[in-house]
Parts: C-alpha cells; structure tokens; sequence
C-alpha cells in the first residue's frame, strides 16, 4: 500500500525536476533570442540534427528488436520441425515415393485418431499458433528454393501441407491477408504447384494492388482448364505490359504446358491486340512453343502492320518453325525493309532451307548498298546447305579486289591483312541503321 | 578601399552561409527521395531466391554480355574470369578483350579455357582500333566465353567499345576483370530492366570497396589476388628493388604506411556509401541519375551505340556516355528510365595510399571539370528532363563549385585566425551546426543500410560504430580531398594527365 509519505516525496521530487527543467529552458529561450540570426538558424539545426540522430537511434533499435525476435522463432520452427521437413521433401528414402497421410503423421509424431477424419484433426492442431504455420511455409519454401531445392519431391511436399491443414491456411491467408501476405503467398503456392481455387483466383483478380493481380493471372494459367484466358484478350494486358509480363507469361505457359494442360492459341492473342509490344510477345512465344499450326494466322499481321520489331519477331517465328508458306512474303519484303529487318528475313529464309531463296540471297549480295547486308547474305548462303554452298563458291570464284578480301576471306581463318582491310572500307562508321533511328 | 573590402568579405561570408543551407537543405531532399525509393523496391522487388527461381524459370528471360577490358593482367586474369563466368544468371555470355597487353594475359587465357580462333565479322559500330582476333572456346563449359584481342587503344574506353562491337546481346555490362562481382549481382540488375514500363537504358549498382571488407567469400578472392600478386612481385623483387635509390625506397614507405590503409580505405568506403545509398538511389528515384559507375553498370547496347559508345578521350567516360544516352533519347523523344540497384553487387579494390588517392581524385576532378564543359549545353535545359533541370545543375552548383567555396572558405578561417579577427561564438555554432549535420548524414546511411541490408555485412553492430567514428574525424580527410579535387581542377586547364596510366589499386 502506498503511504502518505511516499506521495509526498514523489510530488517534492517531481516539482523539483520540473521547475529545473523550466529554468533551463528559459535560460536557452533566452541564449536563443539574444543571438542573430544566422546563429539562431544553427542553433535549429543542431537541435533538430540531434534529435534526428535520436528518433533514427530509436527506430534502428526497433528494427533489431523486430528481426530478432523473428529469427528467434524462426529458430524455434526450425529446430522443432527442421529435421522432419528435411525428411520428407529430400530423403533419398523417401524422395521417389508417393507419401500419405500415415507416413506424414508419423514423421511429425501425431497421434493417430479412431479414424483418419480424428488423425488429420490431430495433424492441423499440430502447429497451432498462425505466426508459426507462416514461418513452417517460409522454412519449406526457401528450402525448396536453395541449392537442394531440385532434389526435393514437390509431390511429399504438397502431401505433408495438406495433411497439416497448411493449404487451407495458406488460402485463408490469401484471402483475408494484406497485399504483401498475398503475394507472398502467391509466390510461395507457385513454387509449390499448388492450385488456387478458381473462386479465390477471381477475388484476387479484383484486387488494388497491381502485383497481387498479375500473380493471380499466373496462377490461373498455370492451373485452369479454360484456354481463353480472358486477361490476355483484355486492353489492361496491352497497356500495361513490360518484359516481365514477357518474362512470366514464358514462365507460367511453360508450367502449363509441363502439367499437361492444353496452350492458348498465342497467333489469334496477337491478333486481338492493336499495341506491337502485347503482339512481339505472343509471335515470340508461339516461337518458344513451337505452335507451328498457327503460322497461317501471322500473315494477315505481317501484311497490315509495318512497325519493324513485329516484321522482325515474325520473320524469326517463321524461319524457327519452319512456316515455308511465308517464303514468298519475306522474298518480296526483303529489299522494301531496312538493314536490321533484311538480316532478319534473311536468316529466317536460311532457317526454311527449302532451296528456293538461294537466287534471291545471291540478288540481295549484289544489290545491296551495304557491307554488313553483303556479309550477312553471304553468311546466310554459305549456311544455306548444298544448294547455297555452291552458289557461295561460284560468286567467290566471280568476286574481286577489296570485295574478295574484305568480304569472303572471313569465312576462313582471319588474317591481319584482311582486317585491316576491311578496317580501310569500313572507316569506322556504321553502315546499318539499328532499331531506333528506323523511320517507315 | 576598407570599407569595400569589408562590404565584398562580408556579403562573401553570407553567401556561403546561403550556399551552406542549400546544401543541407539538398542532401535533406535526397535523403527523402533515396526513402521513397526504397519504399518502392520493397513493394516490387522479390527476394533474392524468388528472384532467381522466376528469371531462371523461364524461356523469355533477356541475355547480357558482360564485357571486361584486361591489360597486363595476366597475374589475376584466369581467377577473374572463372569468376566471371561463374555469376549466376541462365542467360549471359562474358566478353574479356584483351587491350594489347605486353605480358602473356593472352596466353594465359588460350591455355587455361582451351581458346581457338573464329571466324567472326566485326562491325565498328562504335570507334575503337583494330580488333586483332576473337577466340571462343573448345571447351563446352566455357561456351559463353569470347576473348577479344585488339591493337592497344591507350584507355578502358577503347577496350569497352571493342566489347560493344562484338556483343551480340540486347544488354551489356561494363566492368574491370580485377572486380569482384556478386553472383547475384545481373538479377538484381535486369529485374530493374524488365520491371520497367519504360525502355531502361541503363542501370547502376552499388559498389564498395574489397579493401575493407568483412565478407568472408570476398575476402577470399582479394586474398587469392594478392597472393597472385605477391609471387610476381616476388619473381621480379631480385632485380629492381635493390637497384632503388635509398631516398626513393624511403619516401616509398612512408606514404605506404601500413597505419593509412586501414583507414584512407574506411573513409572512402564511408564515401562511397553515401554516394550510392543517399545520392544515387535518391536521384534515381526522380529518374535523374546522372552517373552510373565504370567499375560496374549495365547500358543498353542499341542505345549505347547510337549515342556514339564511350568517349576514348575523356576521363570520367562512363558518366559521359551516360548524359549523351540521355541526350539521345531526348532529343528523339523516346521515353526512358535510368535505374540503381540498392544491394551491393561488385567490389573494387580502391587506393590505399596516399599517392593512389592522389591519383585518383586528381582524375576525378578533372572528369567533373570535362563534364561540365563537354555537356554545358543541358545545363537548366528542361528540354533535357530533370538531369538537366536539377541534376547537372546540382552537380555544378554543389559539387563543382563546392570546391573553390571550401577552399577560400577554410583559407580566409586561417586569414582570420592569424589576424585575431575570428567570432568565436558564431564559429563555434557554426563550425557545430555542420559537424552534426554531417554526422547525422552518417546516422541516416545507416539506417539505410540496416533497412536495405544493401551490405551483407558480417559485423553489422561494430561496422556501424567504426562509421560513426569515423565521422567524427572525416572533416578533415574531406578538407584534404576538396585540394586534391581542385589539382585535378588546374589539371584539366593545363590539359595535363591525359594519359591513362595503371593506377594503383
């Protein structure tokens, strides 16, 4: 209890710490007013710098705090469930077999209920605490994603997530978390190959944050049946598109295709869109997919668009999947285009091999304004096969002077001489036009 | 005569008083922007292995030639380049180009990765002299690998144009065969690139120096560097020293004193620190980066060359590339970022003595001097976005004239000091005001570094400290490289140094 006495001290204690504390303060208040101004604006700034110094102090040591604190737990999942996690996704034991829910509740030590509805009660009451099922899934995930990560059995993984009521925690978390958490879960249930159901995928695709939406488109590819995919026929794709739409488009096509799901038809997406960037990206991975059966439906592109990036990723396609139909269009185009877009069609007519455009690259050497043009139907003729071989050493036998050097001498071992040479007619400038300075 | 003396000191000493508060008032911006900037890495950049597991991943991700000049290198060069080679990105091939080196780099180079010459055509679309022969391996492992011999340009800059001209990647990164490269260093870099909704003509890294450096497996490679260094140095020893003179012998080792190493090399990791976290990361989040390091950035290779490759005859070539980049695009009217990664992805050996520093900021500050009067043209042109409406005229306002600021500044304090004619009481606050304010810039650095981890440290709590420390003491390291800077200020009007010479590292 306290006494009198005690309150009375306090009070006596108090008053003289805040009458010191008034005393000192008017003294600065009046050192602060006596003095000019440049001295009063450094006095601020030592003040503020101080205190600056402090709040940061503050912040540095909340910071630690935090970090400790979430490596101490994380020690704690660790040292409980490492070993078992271990276990199950990398034993070589076990890593070739299909575990079930027995073996999970075994490794873990659950106790086995009358029936299998009781065990698998008994697994989800295992972790309990939502702090440790997050650090439980971050431990699986960064082991999955280190150097051992490719030994691990996905499948056991899966198993053991599901056994631990893990997945329905994880979709919880999708659904109610913020959107750092979902991200984070979206990543982490890629990596998993886990399917985010599709009533969850389109909560998601609603979502404000941007990231949280593309990941969700992602993970509906990966997954869904359905190959209309209707964000990619939508404006929003085209508009907002960059390298990683590229990028992870490549990605998720690649894991779809890899379970065993049907791909979309990425000719009729191009098609769909008016902006050349959302189009080089579908004509590049129709490359990468080998959908040669849609080639057909590029021409009608090549023909009304004249933007030299989409001439280019379609010229490649064609020459890659061997669409021999569009042969006579890159024949015609080839003289009307600029350097980057003749080297282009040049290579992907090499790449049909069909032996009919051995004249046309013979023409395009004689023709052409431009060494590095020349060069490049010479490479291509001489990659041509038998028919462009023979063409090559005819025009050889006919070429002379500086042209002979500077021209055919590469196609054997380099000497001094013919670079410097060829230094000589190149004089340094660059005699092809590159992709920014194009005007059509 | 006095009293317009007096009236031209006084309005001087106010002026500087100004330029002081802009100055404070600038880093204070900075600082706000490098936050922001932050902020924004922390929503759009994954960790480090989400990083790798969705660039490795897919079919799409870009290729990026890393190119790297060597000449007389053949003590490290084997080293560097399996270093080089063992970066961690699916999609990269490694360009060293041989600058005519008069020892067996070569050599070294055809032994060691099993070397044959090819028969690749060479378009110089950049300038540079004469591409001699390019060499590809033999060897499957070594298949990414392409080794360039050239006629000797003089300068690193002919070495990376030669790069440029054989480079067969959308994207190139620049850097010295001796650095130390993070193996994650390129996916931090291209995912700058391809999270970008605008064309990213060129990306910058923070880099630090090896010298002071707790990290164990980098602390490794500048081990074995040395060691390197140390059995040649061994094998010519016999011979040259001993024929030294003793007076040369003996001013040799007192401006190597074991006692300055440690600490020329913490002041400037200090400084680079600050740079990259406060400064770059700040402008870079207006898209106003005006600089990215030589030691270490990636370009994009069709812009680099349209904008005429690197400037063999200029000093701080990397940074003039950079503006003429920024030139081109803007005169075309075609939309672009320039970007900085926080994490550290290269270290580089810096000076540790005394002459080594000389050196070096000599060149530095007549590379600032060149770039002033080579691109005076964007100077308040907001034509030229907000590098030429803030950031050039930063640069010159703040760093360029700083110099002459400080240098009278602190002579007309000595003027005074002499001539008993100092307000201590003003002095004093002031003097206090700047001191804590620069300590407070410490302060911030490292809260920054310990929000970004952009520094794996392995001491963190005792780096910190030695920061702080040195803090306390760097004002007058600073006073001793504003007169340095200023030499290298008098170099450029005298049109000395053009010459580049090996410089100690």
């Amino acid at each position: 209890m306290i006494e009198f006495d005690q309150i009375s001290y306090f009070t006596y204690w108090l008053s003289v710490h805040v009458a010191w504390t008034v005393h000192w303060l008017r003294m600065l208040r009046a050192a602060y007013f006596g003095q000019p101004a440049e001295i009063k604006t450094a006095i601020v700034i030592i003040i503020g710098s101080v205190l600056a110094m402090a709040v940061i102090v503050v912040l540095l040591l909340c910071r630690a705090l935090g970090e400790w604190r979430h490596s101490r737990n994380m020690q704690n999942v660790r040292s409980r469930y490492g070993a078992k996690i271990d276990y199950v996704m990398s034993d070589p034991d076990i890593v070739n077999q299909n575990i079930g829910v027995d073996d999970v509740l075994e490794i873990f030590g659950v106790r086995k209920g009358i029936n299998e509805k009781e065990s698998l009660q008994n697994a989800r009451n295992l972790i309990r605490s939502k702090r440790d099922k997050r650090l439980f899934c971050q431990l699986v995930y960064e082991r999955l994603l280190g150097d051992t990560g490719e030994l691990c059995s996905l499948n056991n993984i899966r198993v053991m997530l599901e056994v631990l009521g893990l997945y329905r925690f994880l979709e919880q978390e999708l659904d109610h978390g913020n959107w750092q958490t979902k991200v984070r879960i979206l990543n982490m249930m890629s990596v998993f190959r886990l399917k985010v159901d599709s009533w969850l995928t389109n909560v998601l695709l609603l979502s404000k944050s941007q990231v949280v939406r593309r990941l969700a488109v992602h993970a509906s590819i990966m997954s869904s049946a359905d190959t209309k995919l209707e964000y990619f026929e939508s404006d929003t794709f085209g508009r907002h598109c960059c390298i990683k739409d590229e990028i992870e488009l490549g990605y998720s096509l690649q894991r779809r295709r890899a379970g065993g799901l049907q791909l979309p038809n990425l000719a009729r997406l191009a098609l769909l869109h008016d902006d050349v960037g959302s189009q080089c990206i579908f004509v590049k991975l129709m490359r990468y997919f080998g959908q040669s059966e849609y080639c057909g439906q590029l021409v009608e592109l090549f023909r009304r668009n004249r933007d030299h990036r989409l001439a280019m990723e379609i010229a490649c396609t064609w020459g890659y999947l061997k669409y021999t139909d569009g042969e006579e269009l890159l024949q015609e185009a080839l003289l009307t285009r600029s350097d980057d877009v003749q080297v282009s069609f040049m290579q992907a007519l090499t790449r049909m091999d069909t032996g009919r455009s051995v004249e046309v690259l013979a023409g395009v050497f004689k023709s052409a304004a431009s060494n590095v043009i020349s060069y490049e139907a010479l490479r291509c003729l001489y990659n041509y096969g038998e028919a462009g071989r023979s063409k090559f050493d005819e025009l050889k036998a006919a070429a002379e002077g500086t042209a002979k050097e500077v021209l055919f001498t590469p196609f054997g071992k380099a000497s001094m001489e013919a670079f410097i040479v060829m230094d000589k007619v190149l004089d340094y400038e660059p005699t092809g036009t590159t992709v920014y300075n194009v005007h059509e | 005569m006095n009293t317009i003396w007096h009236a031209t000191w006084y309005t001087f000493t106010y002026l500087v008083f100004f330029y002081s508060m802009a100055l404070m008032a600038s880093y204070l911006v900075l600082v706000w922007l490098s936050y922001r900037a932050q902020k924004r890495k922390e929503k759009e950049v994954p960790d480090d292995e989400t990083l790798k597991y969705m660039l490795k991943s897919s079919p799409l991700t870009p290729a990026v030639s890393v190119i790297a000049p060597a000449y007389n290198e053949q003590v490290n060069i084997v080293t560097n380049v399996h270093s080089l080679l063992s970066l961690e990105y699916p999609n990269f091939e490694v360009i060293i180009v041989n600058d005519g080196s008069k020892d067996n780099t070569l050599g070294l180079l055809k032994q060691e990765f099993n070397l044959e010459e090819v028969s690749l055509s060479v378009e110089y679309k950049v300038p540079c002299t004469r591409i001699i022969a390019i060499y590809k391996s033999r060897d499957k492992r070594y298949a990414n690998l392409t080794v360039v011999d050239k006629v000797n340009g003089g300068r690193k800059a002919d070495s990376s144009n030669a790069g440029i001209n054989v480079c067969q990647n959308k994207y190139f990164v620049c850097t010295d065969a001796d650095c130390i490269i993070d193996p994650m260093a390129l996916y931090r870099m291209m995912w700058l690139v391809i999270n970008s909704h605008e064309p990213m003509i060129g990306v910058g890294a923070t880099m630090l120096m090896s010298n002071d450096c707790d990290i164990d497996w980098v602390k490794r490679q500048v081990a074995v560097t040395d060691e390197n260094k140390k059995r040649a140095d061994l094998e010519k020893k016999g011979s040259d020293k001993a024929k030294e003179p003793l007076m040369v012998r003996l001013f040799n080792r007192l401006f190597n004193l074991p006692v300055l190493w440690g600490i020329l090399a913490r002041f400037q990791q200090l400084e680079y620190l600050r740079s990259f976290l406060i400064g770059k990361l700040g402008w870079s989040a207006v898209n106003s980066l005006p600089n990215i390091s030589g030691g270490f950035g990636l370009f994009d290779t069709e812009v680099a060359i349209s904008s005429g490759g690197y400037d063999r005859t200029s000093m701080a070539e990397d940074m003039d590339m950079l503006l003429r980049m920024v030139t081109y695009m803007r005169n075309n009217d075609l939309p672009f970022r320039v970007g900085q990664v926080t994490q550290v992805c290269c270290w580089t050996k810096g000076p540790v003595s005394a002459k080594g520093i000389f050196d070096q900021r000599t060149r530095w500050g007549r590379g600032l001097f060149e770039i002033i009067v080579n691109h005076w043209e964007m100077l308040f042109r907001p034509k030229y976005g907000t590098i030429g409406a803030f950031t050039l005229p930063y640069l010159f306002v703040f760093e360029f004239l700083a110099g002459f600021i400080e240098f009278v500044g602190f002579w007309y304090s000595v003027w005074l000091f002499f001539h008993d004619a100092i307000n201590w009481n003003t002095f004093f606050y002031i003097l206090g005001m700047i001191y804590l304010f620069s300590v407070l810039m410490t302060f911030v650095l490292i809260y920054f570094d310990y929000r970004t981890k952009a520094v794996p440290w392995k001491h963190r709590g005792w780096r910190y400290v030695k920061f702080l420390l040195l803090s306390l003491v760097e004002p007058f390291y600073h006073f001793t490289i504003v007169h340095i800077t200023l030499w290298g200020y008098l170099n450029y009007l005298r049109n000395k140094g053009t010459v580049w010479k090996t410089i100690e590292r």
